[in-house]
C-alpha cells in the first residue's frame, strides 16, 4: 500500500477553555481519496479538520502531511499551508478586494507570480467556478453561493495537493447549496485529494470513496458510502443516521 | 387619554421640524450671547476688536523719501531718481510713486511707498502649532501601530513592554511628561525644545493610538487570519494586507477624535517656550492687555484647524467607504 498523503495518529487535543475535542483520533488519506467526515457538533471533526493545516496543533500524537511530520517541534506552518487548500464556513473572503485580488493576493505574494500570470491563472479558476464575469466585484456584493464559490477558487490558485472543507454549505441559503457541491463535485471528478467535513448526506453518498463518522474525539466508523448508509455497525451512528432521516 | 396621545404626537412633529429647531437654536444662541454680553458691560471692559486683525495679518507701510534732488521716474517696479549729473539714484527696488513720474523732487521729499502684508504674531503662532501637530500625528500613528501591535503580540515581553508604556503614558499629565521630556531627555539628549514638544505629544497620543488600534484589528473577524494564514501567508504578510488595512479604516473615526486632541494638546508646549498659538497669544495679550478679543481670537483659529482636521478625515471616510 502507497503512503497516504494525510497520516493521522492517535492526536489528542483539549483547548484552554477545557474542552477535550479530539481524544485519540486517527485517520489516513491516500493521494486522490474523498474523504467525508459527519459526525454532531462537538465531535471534533472541525477541529481534526483544522489539524491538517496547522490552524490547531495536536496535544500528542503523530501528523504527516505530505511527508512533513507537523509535530517536529518548531515546524514552519507556512510551507505546509501552501500545499493544502482551506474553505471555510464563513467564507472569509477578504471583504476589502475584490474577486481578482482575492484570488491573486496569495500567489502573487506565496508563489511570487507576475501580477499578468498571476490574473491569468484567477480568471481560468473563476471561469471554471463560474464566476468569469464577476471579476471586480467586491463580496459585499456577491451572493453567499458566489462567496464561496470564489474562496474555492482562492484556495484552488495557489495549486494545493490537498483541499480541506469546513462545512462549506452550512452558512449557505438552501438554493445556493447545489452550486458549490457542483464545484464541489468537479473538483473530486479531477482527482482532487479532497477531506471534507459537511452535514450533505447527498454529496458524500456520491462524491465521496470513503465517509468517517466521527462521535466525541474519535472515529467511531469509516467505510465506503454504500456500506456506511446501508450497514453501520455502532449504535451510535445508527442513532445518528435514523436522526437525519 | 386619546387626546393626550394626539397632543404628544403633535408636539413630537413640530419638535422634529428642522425649520422650528433652527429657530429655537437661534433663539437660545443670541439669548446666551447677550447674557454674556450684558453681564461684560458691568465689568467696565473696554473692547478693542479693531487691534485683532493686525495681530492675525497687518499691512506694512514702507515709506521711501528722496535722498538727492532731481526727477523722479519708474522703471517697472523699482523707482529711481534723475540727478542733474544725469546720474541715476535708486529709490526702492520695489514700490508705488506717490507723485507723477517726472516729477522735480528735493531732499526728504516722501516719494513712493511700498505695502506689503505680513503674519502677525496670532498668525505664526498657528503655523508652529500646525507644525507640531502635523510632525507629533505623523511620529503617533508610527508608535500606535507599533505598539498596537506589540499589545496582541504573542511574544511576551512585546506585550508587557507595550502595556508598560501605555500604563505610564495615559497615568500621568501630559504636563508633567512635556516637563520630563524637555528638562531630562531633552538636557540628556540634547533636544531643543521643538524637538521635546514633539516629542512629548508623539509620545502621548502614541499610547492612545496603540489601544485605538489593538480594537482595532481585534474588531477583524479571526477568520479572516486563518483564512490568509491558510494560504500561507506569513504574521507580517497577514498583517501587511489583510489585518491592517480593515482594521485602520474601523479606526478612523475614534483616530481622527485623537488627532483633534493632538491639536488641543500642543497649546501644553507653551510652556516651554515654543511660541505656539497659545503662547503668541498671551504674547499679544501683554503688549496690548486686550485679553478676552485675543482668546476668543486664539479659541476660533484653533477651532478652524480642528474643524479642518474633521473635515478631511471625513473625506477620507468617504473615499474609503465608496472603495466597497
Amino acid at each position: 500500500m502507497e503512503t497516504p498523503i494525510i497520516f493521522a495518529d492517535n492526536i489528542h487535543k483539549r483547548f484552554i477553555s477545557g474542552v477535550h475535542a479530539l481524544r485519540g483520533a486517527s485517520l489516513s488519506v491516500s493521494q486522490g481519496e474523498v474523504v467525508v467526515i459527519i459526525g454532531p457538533s462537538g465531535s471534533g471533526k472541525s477541529t481534526l479538520l483544522r489539524m491538517f493545516n496547522m490552524l490547531e496543533t495536536p496535544d500528542s500524537g503523530t501528523l504527516i502531511i505530505d511527508e512533513m511530520n507537523l509535530t517536529t517541534p518548531h515546524f514552519n506552518p507556512n510551507k505546509l499551508r501552501s500545499e493544502v487548500g482551506m474553505v471555510f464556513q464563513q467564507f472569509n473572503l477578504f471583504p476589502h478586494k475584490n474577486t481578482m485580488d482575492n484570488v491573486t493576493l496569495a500567489i502573487r505574494l506565496v508563489r511570487k507570480m507576475s501580477k499578468g500570470q498571476a490574473e491569468d491563472t484567477a480568471k481560468i479558476l473563476l471561469e471554471k467556478v463560474g464566476l468569469g464575469d464577476k471579476l471586480a466585484a467586491y463580496p459585499s456584493h456577491l451572493s453567499g453561493g458566489q462567496q464561496q464559490r470564489v474562496a474555492i477558487a482562492r484556495a484552488l490558485a495557489m495549486k494545493p495537493k490537498i483541499m480541506l472543507f469546513d462545512e462549506p454549505t452550512s452558512a449557505l441559503d438552501p438554493e445556493m447549496i447545489g452550486e458549490v457541491l457542483d464545484v464541489m463535485r468537479n473538483l473530486a471528478a479531477d482527482g482532487m485529494t479532497m477531506v471534507v467535513v459537511t452535514h450533505e448526506m447527498g454529496f458524500a453518498r456520491e462524491a465521496a470513496d470513503r465517509i468517517v463518522f466521527m462521535d466525541e474525539g474519535i472515529i467511531i466508523e469509516e467505510n465506503a458510502p454504500r456500506e456506511f448508509f446501508n450497514n453501520p455497525a455502532h449504535e451510535r451512528l445508527k442513532q445518528f443516521l435514523n436522526q437525519l432521516l | 387619554m386619546e387626546t393626550g396621545g394626539k397632543i404628544r404626537t403633535a408636539m413630537q412633529g413640530s419638535l422634529s421640524s428642522r425649520l422650528l429647531g433652527n429657530i429655537l437654536f437661534a433663539l437660545v444662541i443670541i439669548g446666551v450671547g447677550t447674557l454674556i454680553f450684558a453681564s461684560s458691560r458691568r465689568i467696565e471692559y473696554v473692547w478693542r476688536w479693531e487691534r485683532v486683525p493686525d495681530y492675525i495679518i497687518s499691512s506694512v507701510r514702507e515709506n521711501f523719501n528722496a535722498r538727492a534732488n532731481g526727477i523722479l521716474i519708474s522703471d517697472g517696479d523699482a523707482v529711481y531718481i534723475i540727478k542733474s549729473d544725469g546720474k541715476k539714484e535708486l529709490v526702492s527696488e520695489k514700490a508705488k510713486l506717490l507723485m507723477s513720474e517726472g516729477s522735480q523732487v528735493l531732499v526728504g521729499d516722501l516719494v513712493a511707498v511700498n505695502k506689503s502684508l505680513r503674519l502677525g504674531p496670532l498668525t505664526k503662532g498657528l503655523l508652529i502649532t500646525l507644525e507640531i501637530s502635523f510632525f507629533s500625528i505623523i511620529i503617533a500613528v508610527f508608535i500606535g501601530i507599533i505598539t498596537g501591535l506589540m499589545r496582541i503580540s504573542p511574544v511576551y515581553v512585546f506585550r508587557k513592554l507595550a502595556l508598560t508604556y501605555v500604563e505610564i503614558v495615559r497615568g500621568t499629565p501630559l504636563l508633567v511628561q512635556i516637563f520630563i521630556l524637555y528638562f531630562f531627555f531633552g538636557k540628556i539628549f540634547n533636544m531643543g525644545q521643538f524637538a521635546s514638544g514633539v516629542a512629548a505629544l508623539a509620545i502621548f497620543t502614541g499610547a492612545y493610538i496603540a489601544e485605538i488600534v489593538r480594537a482595532g484589528i481585534q474588531s477583524v473577524h479571526k477568520g479572516q487570519t486563518e483564512a490568509a494564514r491558510s494560504l500561507g501567508l506569513n504574521y507580517i504578510q497577514t498583517m501587511q494586507h489583510i489585518i491592517l488595512p480593515q482594521a485602520l479604516r474601523r479606526t478612523l473615526p475614534p483616530m481622527a477624535g485623537q488627532f483633534i486632541s493632538l491639536i488641543k494638546d500642543s497649546s501644553l508646549v507653551s510652556v516651554i517656550a515654543i511660541t505656539d498659538l497659545t503662547k503668541a497669544g498671551r504674547e499679544v495679550i501683554s503688549a496690548t492687555f486686550s485679553t478676552f478679543e485675543v482668546w476668543f481670537t486664539v479659541a476660533a483659529m484653533y477651532l478652524i484647524l480642528t474643524s479642518s482636521m474633521s473635515y478631511l478625515i471625513s473625506r477620507f471616510e468617504l473615499h474609503m467607504a465608496k472603495a466597497d
